[in-house]
């Protein structure tokens, strides 16, 4: 069951490295993919020859992936000031990243917060009308 | 330095973040954008050299083939500084914390 987190996080970890390096010089790109991937691989093989739980692991993955976002700016800052025509990819990227880093964020939370058993049924709602009071009786000096 | 030690004399990036870890007793390893834009910036400035592994091995062993890294001579000089400006104040830190108050 919880094998399943290490999964996705892995699979965050690969769409936001692949985030970061979309339309970048295919060599760099590739070398980055490839290294994180290996990185990923590594861990997952290291963690679990430890005996630790998958959560741990999945947690592991995730926290190094969000400590690291900064800096996967900087590096792709650093290499767009080196080629010019990417920055407007640069602008797309940032703005994206952004999305997916809140993405990131909110399943971290999730994957961490128990889940709730069903509401009950509400209740039956049923409307009660009473008809209006009577008018009160004339007032004595009145009556002839 | 420290995987120098054990007689290695290359190392793929979770090998170092590892070590790095070791040695400052912290469970967390360093960031995935922190270790390879490191890397990266050592490589650039000529302290580190790099190659991808042969893709026989990782085909046999099962998994994604490793960026092995390794000192070049200018690497392993600035590692020799690194190591005696450690040692030389090492034990000015020990005579302070020895000397009476």
């Amino acid at each position: 069951m919880t094998r399943r987190f290490v999964t996705i996080g892995i699979r965050i970890v690969r769409a936001w490295t692949r985030l970061y390096t979309a339309g970048m010089d295919p060599l760099l790109r590739d070398a980055r993919r490839a290294e994180i991937d290996s990185d990923l691989w590594e861990l997952d093989a290291d963690a679990r020859r430890r005996g630790e739980s998958d959560a741990l692991i999945a947690i592991h993955i995730l926290a190094r992936m969000l400590l690291g976002v900064p800096d996967d700016f900087s590096w792709r800052a650093e290499q767009a000031a080196a080629d010019r025509t990417s920055l407007r990819r640069s602008i797309w990227f940032a703005a994206t990243a952004s999305f997916v880093g809140v993405a990131a964020l909110w399943f971290l939370v999730w994957s961490r917060t128990p889940s709730w058993p069903p509401l009950p049924a509400s209740p039956p709602i049923v409307w009660q009308t009473t008809p209006p009071p009577p008018p009160p009786p004339r007032p004595p000096s009145m009556v002839r | 330095m420290a995987l120098r030690r054990r007689g290695a004399t290359e190392f793929h990036g979770y090998e170092i973040a590892k070590r790095l870890a070791d040695a400052a007793d912290a469970r967390l390893l360093t960031a995935y954008g922190t270790l390879y834009r490191a890397l990266g910036r050592l490589e650039k400035m000529g302290l580190l050299r790099s190659r991808w592994e042969h893709p026989e091995i990782p085909a046999r062993e099962n998994r994604p083939g490793r960026r092995l890294y390794e000192l070049t001579a200018l690497g392993e000089a600035a590692a020799d500084r690194a190591r005696k400006q450690a040692a030389a104040r090492a034990p000015a830190r020990t005579r302070r914390r020895l000397a009476p108050a």
